[in-house]
């Protein structure tokens, strides 16, 4: 289990209004923890970029879920409504077909 | 781009189908999927779903690709979609998406359980509410991937199969399109997680019930199997099981009715679609990089 804090870096909109980082868990499907500061108006794709790199991942092998529900490109805490210490689950994409 | 294209062999197999004069039902559902390919832009978001994922990257619906979760996933979707439309069923049948297995198999599918996490996860437990206090039926898919002794092996087996947790008449489903005429044995470690899962919630005793469903022929259709049956479990009176070799037409439907949503949420939304609609030599070129993977991980 890892446990870090990593920052994502500040879009323009960052710097305009109030944007409060929040402090987000990061969770794998086998349970390691990352965790992240990241501004409430900051994309969530920059933060699965910045996990899927500290993970050492290719970003289409993984998706985040949060809540439950699939989180899109353009989500962001703001818009999921995400408060201090919430948890993003992290899937990893499957394929199947059936081998032998 | 088309030689590439060629090479993985959708349109070809499209055409193919559009052209076939023995099965008249083929043919009409790969008229109605290329009809429908051309009403959306190869690139415009799946609306409707949560991840807004593009169109292009349900290319695993067609041809002999292995589906994949998004696949799957939106697949489900539809279908619960449908689902909430009838008051009879959404009373009774909840469709969820392959993440629920995914994640009881972190709680309680290994060697030590993790009640705290699992009581954090909210989500899961407004699911556990509906099944085992509502006695709801949770119907979903598994991949059977990370789940080892499987079948006698000690290796998973990259594998979807149709799963469930019915609350009212106190069963585990299963099914395996792979079992041949033999009844579909549950590997252990689902077994053990859904046992797990249903031990911290009620102590009613579960038995085994299989979930019918196509023997698959090939070693690529396991996906469109398990939607089939799953679909045909919600919908017992609309939807019947597939032949073999109609599985096809599985396929076809699959994409048919995913794009027909993201066309009906677009519509509701004023959104328009009618900018570029898909070429399908487009297909191709999308998700390269997990083209790539996929073929790695064919190969390894």
């Amino acid at each position: 289990m890892s446990e870090e804090d990593q920052q994502v870096p500040p879009t323009e909109e960052d710097v305009k209004g109030d944007n409060t980082p929040i402090n987000v868990k990061v969770v794998s499907s086998s349970g390691e923890e990352v965790f992240f500061k990241i501004k409430r108006s900051t994309p969530l794709r920059k933060l699965l970029g910045a996990y899927a790199n500290k993970v050492g991942k290719q970003e289409h092998t993984i998706r985040f879920l949060y809540d439950g529900a699939r989180v899109a490109q353009t989500d962001t805490p703001k818009s999921l409504e995400m408060e201090d210490n919430d948890t993003i689950d992290v899937m990893v994409e499957q394929v199947g077909g059936y081998s032998p | 781009m088309l030689q590439r294209f060629e090479n993985h062999g959708r349109r070809a197999w499209l055409n193919e189908h559009r052209q076939n004069i023995v099965n008249k039902n083929l043919c009409s559902e790969a008229d109605q999927t290329y009809a429908i390919l051309g009403k959306l832009p190869w690139n415009s978001p799946q609306f409707g779903f949560d991840d807004c994922k593009p169109i292009h990257t349900l290319w695993r619906t067609l041809g002999t690709s292995w589906m994949n979760t998004s696949v799957i996933d939106a697949a489900l979707e539809v279908i619960n979609v449908k689902a909430d439309v009838r008051f009879d069923l959404t009373s009774q049948t909840l469709i969820g998406h392959s993440d629920i297995i995914t994640k009881l198999m972190f709680f309680f599918g290994g060697n030590i359980e993790k009640p705290k996490e699992y009581t954090s996860c909210d989500w899961l437990n407004n699911i556990r509410r509906e099944v085992f206090q509502r006695g709801k039926r949770l119907l979903t898919i598994a991949h059977l991937g990370k789940l080892p002794a499987w079948k006698g092996k000690t290796k998973g087996a990259d594998h979807w199969v149709p799963v469930g947790v019915d609350g009212s008449d106190l069963t585990f489903l299963y099914g395996d399109s792979m079992c041949g005429q033999k009844t579909p044995v549950m590997p252990p470690a689902l077994f053990k997680a859904f046992t797990t899962w249903k031990s911290y919630h009620t102590s009613a005793e579960f038995t085994m019930a299989p979930i019918e469903i196509t023997q698959q022929t090939d070693n690529t259709s396991c996906g469109p199997c398990a939607l089939n049956a799953i679909n045909c479990l919600a919908f017992p009176e609309l939807d019947e099981l597939a032949k073999p070799e109609d599985i096809a037409c599985v396929r076809l439907r699959t994409l048919y009715n995913i794009i027909s949503h993201v066309i009906d949420m677009a519509d509701n939304t004023g959104i328009s679609t009618a900018s570029e609609a898909s070429e399908l030599t487009n297909w191709d070129d999308e998700d390269d990089e997990s083209q790539e993977s996929f073929k790695t991980y064919l190969h390894t």
